[in-house]
């Protein structure tokens, strides 16, 4: 066993992470049981707790609310057809028909099982693949990082569905924003407005409370959203576990869709949504009885929940190797790391192994955490659908208002977070993704760099970066994907 | 005007205004690009990707209406809460603040009083006692 290995055992049995990893597991469920809070608005209004311990112990937390909101999102849309989180659609296809052919145990049961099963292949699939990654990726210069920022940017047309101009618009108002505060390369002051706090830039974690945390409430509040959810799931749930043969039946599917998913979440932007509807589709489509999905076919459910929960993994990979965020949460995840002093990306490999380790021990201890808790707190989970939505409201706003204040102890904060729930409200109103913009706001600073670094070291020659064959990759890679949308629209 | 030529519209006056912005920054010495670089070709990008929304003419969808008056009502009534921010009394301003947000999200005075007091003796709880953050 290395000392590597060691220490991060250590790190992760200290009595003080594990709890802090189950408080996050169960607040995780928590927000992915209840429809329109989702992870992402878990991580992010939660993030400031976690700046007073240790970066495990915060991690822990953090990497509990993500492992348990994903799943946790599946209840709702088995139980009441409403999914808890935007991964958990594809969940609700097949799952609320099981629940109406009063198969409703055996359909939780089968979220629960799924889900322990994407997450672990998703982690076997970071164990396995990061390191090859982050090596290689530490052979690259500015020139190869601002090619992969520039392709994780135009990944956004892909995500951004009917939307693609708004999208790429979207990410480019993320980049505009990561220009405010002194400028990387001359510590020159931009769009600050005299005001010293922006200096720093804008602080990460308000901005993402208000765009993800505000701006969702503000929708709810001006969409008339009723007082309480539609229904209660108090019929008898049956049993839970799938006989032999239906788990025989159902192993390809779960493994194709934790696949899928684990390949969708390492693709930056793309998260467990789109991941569990493309694993849903293609398992659709190589199987025999097409014409059960969708009416409570176990294995559509199966690969749906294990590509839902496996983007985590993938999300995690990119993350980790590059940087770079793989979706939303992991987007904020490197806010939160980088209050602690750690730089996500290939150099984290290299210098500080222990908490890679770390992480990776955490998230199995989190898919197992996640798994005894569907199999077993699946109905009192369902309960918390009964909490009328108004109270939900007044929670997301005043954690989230003290959530921003405390990072910094600036009212200023406050503001910016208030600003950006307003600027998120009125964005979603206009049809305008948000994940691009996280995604700018992420590489922003690390595109403006890199670009200029490489435009130095050629001189200001624009063709010498061209001639290296990882940008060009990535630079071919970038107009093909900023091209798809395009081309599979017009072939629809 | 369509939704989307706003949109287009909106986006175009920031990427004119992030333009100009850059321009008055230093335009770099030599070949090094200075700080307005980065943020002056974003602003191009920017204009150039809201043109065709501003441009668009294919007719759109009815939007649902939007209920402005609880939201516009709740955005007042924050407003009032942070302007207060640092005056003292951060428990009983905050007590208020969420029962008239209750109140306006339609809960009677009787719940959102029990809400608003079990939320923020909850924050007081986590963030003053345990995390030690100074909210007056």
């Amino acid at each position: 066993m290395t000392p590597d290995l060691l220490v991060a055992l250590r790190a992760v049995f200290e009595l003080q992470t594990l709890g802090f990893l189950a408080v996050g597991v169960v607040l995780g469920a928590i927000f992915g049981a209840l429809p329109g809070l989702t992870a992402t608005m878990g991580v992010a209004v939660l993030t400031p707790l976690t700046f007073w311990v240790s970066a495990e112990q915060g991690l822990a937390m953090l990497l509990g609310i993500y492992a348990g909101a994903i799943p946790a999102g599946g209840i709702p849309a088995i139980l009441i057809n409403v999914p808890g989180t935007p991964a958990s659609i594809a969940t609700s296809w097949d799952g609320y028909a099981l629940s109406q052919r009063g198969q409703a145990g055996l359909a939780l049961g089968l979220n629960a099982w799924m889900s322990l099963a994407g997450q672990l292949v998703s982690i076997v699939f970071l164990a396995v693949a990061a390191f090859p990654i982050a090596t290689f990726a530490l052979s690259f210069g500015p020139a190869e990082y601002f090619g992969l920022a520039l392709f994780g940017i135009s990944l956004m047309a892909g995500v951004s569905g009917k939307h693609v101009l708004k999208g790429l618009l979207a990410g480019c108002l993320g980049l505009a924003l990561a220009t405010v505060g002194l400028d990387p390369m001359t510590a020159y002051p931009r769009f600050n407005f005299g005001i010293a706090d922006f200096l720093d830039g804008i602080s990460f974690v308000p901005v993402m409370i208000g765009l993800f945390g505000l701006s969702e409430v503000l929708t709810q509040i001006s969409e008339g959203a009723g007082r309480t959810q539609t229904a209660q799931a108090d019929a008898k749930l049956g049993r839970t576990t799938p006989t032999g043969e239906e788990a025989r039946r159902i192993a390809p599917a779960a493994f194709t869709g934790a696949a899928i998913g684990t390949l969708v979440g390492a693709i930056p932007a793309a998260g467990g949504d789109v991941g569990s509807v493309i694993a849903w589709e293609q398992t659709r489509r190589l199987a025999r009885d097409k014409e059960i999905y969708g009416k409570g076919s176990l294995e559509g459910l199966s690969s749906a929940v294990a590509a839902a929960n496996a983007a985590i993994g993938g999300a995690m990979t990119t993350m980790l190797t590059l940087g770079i965020p793989g979706d939303a949460v992991s987007a904020i995840l490197i806010g939160a790391l980088l209050i602690h002093g750690i730089q996500p990306g290939p150099l984290l490999f290299q210098n500080n192994r222990p908490f890679v380790f770390t992480l990776v021990l955490l998230m199995v201890l989190a898919a197992v955490l996640v798994f005894l808790l569907g199999l077993l707190g699946a109905r009192p989970l369902a309960r918390v659908l009964r909490v009328p939505n108004p109270w939900l409201w007044a929670g997301i706003v005043l954690f989230g208002t003290v959530g921003a204040y405390a990072l910094n102890n600036a009212v200023v904060d406050v503001w910016a977070m208030y600003v950006a729930g307003v600027i998120g409200f009125l964005l979603r109103r206009a049809t305008v993704p948000l994940g691009p913009l996280v995604l700018g706001l992420i590489l922003g600073p690390m595109m403006e760099a890199n670009l200029r670094r490489a435009l130095i070291l050629s001189r200001g020659d624009w063709t010498v970066p061209l001639t290296r064959p990882i940008v060009l990759f990535f630079l071919l890679a970038t107009v093909v994907s900023l091209a798809s949308p395009f081309f599979r629209r017009k072939s629809a | 005007m369509s939704a989307d030529r706003i949109v287009g519209l909106v986006f175009a006056a920031f990427a004119a205004a992030l333009m100009a912005g850059a321009k008055a920054l230093p335009a770099g010495i030599g070949k090094q690009p200075g700080a307005g670089f980065f943020p002056f070709w974003i602003g191009v990008a920017m204009l150039l990707l809201a043109a065709p929304l501003i441009l668009k003419t294919s007719p759109e969808k009815a939007k649902e209406p939007i209920r402005w008056s609880r939201p516009a009502l709740v955005a007042g009534l924050t407003l009032v809460y942070l302007l207060l921010w640092g005056s003292g009394w951060f428990a009983l301003r905050t007590v208020v603040f969420l029962a008239l947000l209750l109140r306006l999200l339609g809960e009677s005075w009787r719940a959102g009083l029990g809400v608003s007091a079990t939320l923020t003796a909850a924050v007081v709880l986590a963030f003053q006692y345990g995390l030690r953050v100074s909210l007056e």
